[in-house]
């Protein structure tokens, strides 16, 4: 943590809420972005971001100055969207039943965009098919580059159920991805074959 | 054919030792399923590795910090409607009390009326004798006071007031809010 954030941390610890908006300045990207990943939905996102900062604004006179400070806040980001996801379960809606949103994109070519679209969708239909909790992990990995040892940190539990978490995460992954190439290949091969006659 | 070992080396995390790398090599180039599982794996990395991180609408941390001030009003209205609760219901429950006692000491409804009609004109007539005492009392003072020793009392009474209220809002100024 450089210097400049210590200081609007403790700041923030003292009461300063102006501080504190200096620190969500600085981690609103992580935090949205992680939260996106795990929900799917830029709106939900959005939410679950700003409720994660005030999470960890009034908890910040609990936050351990020895642990990483953004290990800390997207854990706490992480479980927020791990119990939205339970309860979005609970009450039977599918995510194929949400809207899918535009996301902002800073390119103006209309290919990219298209592009970027397929892409996000294609990331977040991979995701989907994991549990909240292997998401959770998946997304700590492979966009945040955590450690086994931050991920079971963040997420309250072992080293040994990381890794078995997100080795059972990759092989749903990799097992859904070889289905779906093999059924566009086949479907492919259906439609270029000649009528009999 | 056993995949299961190749499977769990395909998509472990951690280093192969070269034996299992040997192995495991060995295995792919006679087993189309592992390879297509060992390619989807490296399409599923590359797709993760290449999707720009999403960004959220611009002003994010000013909608924080107005969220931040709308959650601070909300919980001090609550806190306010608690206390306005609280202190409504002490203020009926003595009330009552007071009104049972009050039927319980008198046996007949006329002789409360009575009662409450000779207290009121008791008070009535305390509040004008005092109000009669302080006005002989102030017009008794101003004659005696020279004018310059009003000023400087007027000027002394402001000052103190100013130091009151200053003082009242910084112990009253909460330090930090929860929220």
């Amino acid at each position: 943590m450089k210097n400049e954030e210590s200081n609007w941390l403790q700041q923030a610890i003292a009461g300063d809420a102006n501080a504190f908006g200096n620190i969500v300045e600085s981690y609103h990207q992580s935090v949205f972005n992680l939260c996106y990943r795990m929900l799917g939905d830029q709106y939900e996102a959005e939410d679950a971001a700003q409720e994660a900062f005030f999470r960890a604004y009034k908890s910040l006179n609990r936050y351990d100055s020895k642990r990483s400070f953004s290990t800390w806040l997207l854990s706490i980001a992480a479980h927020y969207c791990i119990d939205q996801l339970r309860k979005r379960r609970m009450k039977f809606i599918s995510l194929d039943d949400l809207p899918y949103r535009e996301i902002s994109d800073p390119s103006p070519n209309p290919e990219g965009l298209l592009r970027s679209r397929e892409d996000q969708q294609e990331v977040r239909a991979l995701l989907e098919m994991l549990s909240p909790t292997d998401r959770a992990a998946v997304v700590m990995r492979y966009w945040y580059d955590f450690s086994y040892d931050e991920i079971s940190n963040a997420l309250n539990i072992s080293i040994s159920a990381v890794k078995s978490r997100l080795h059972r995460a990759r092989r749903t992954l990799a097992h859904s991805w070889s289905d779906k190439s093999y059924q566009s290949l086949n479907h492919e091969r259906k439609y270029h074959e000649s009528p009999a006659l | 054919m056993n995949h299961q070992p190749y499977e769990d080396w395909l998509l472990s995390d951690e280093p192969l030792s070269p034996q299992q790398n040997r192995e495991l090599k060995m295995h792919l180039q006679v087993c189309d399923s592992c390879t297509q599982l060992f390619e989807s794996w490296v399409n599923i990395q590359n797709i993760f590795r290449s999707t720009p991180d999403v960004q959220p609408q611009a002003g994010f941390s000013a909608r924080w910090l107005t969220q931040l001030e709308e959650r601070k009003t909300k919980i001090q209205q609550r806190q306010s409607w608690i206390m306005l609760m609280i202190t409504g219901g002490v203020a009926t429950f003595i009330l009552l009390l007071l009104g049972i006692n009050l039927v319980l000491s008198v046996d007949q409804p006329v002789q409360l009326l009575f009662l409450g009609t000779n207290k009121i004109a008791e008070w009535l007539l305390i509040i004008n004798a005092t109000n009669e005492i302080l006005s002989a009392l102030i017009e008794l003072v101003s004659i005696m006071v020279p004018p310059v020793w009003w000023v400087i009392f007027a000027v002394v009474i402001s000052l103190l007031s100013l130091l009151w209220i200053y003082s009242l809002r910084q112990l009253l100024q909460p330090r930090r809010m929860t929220i």
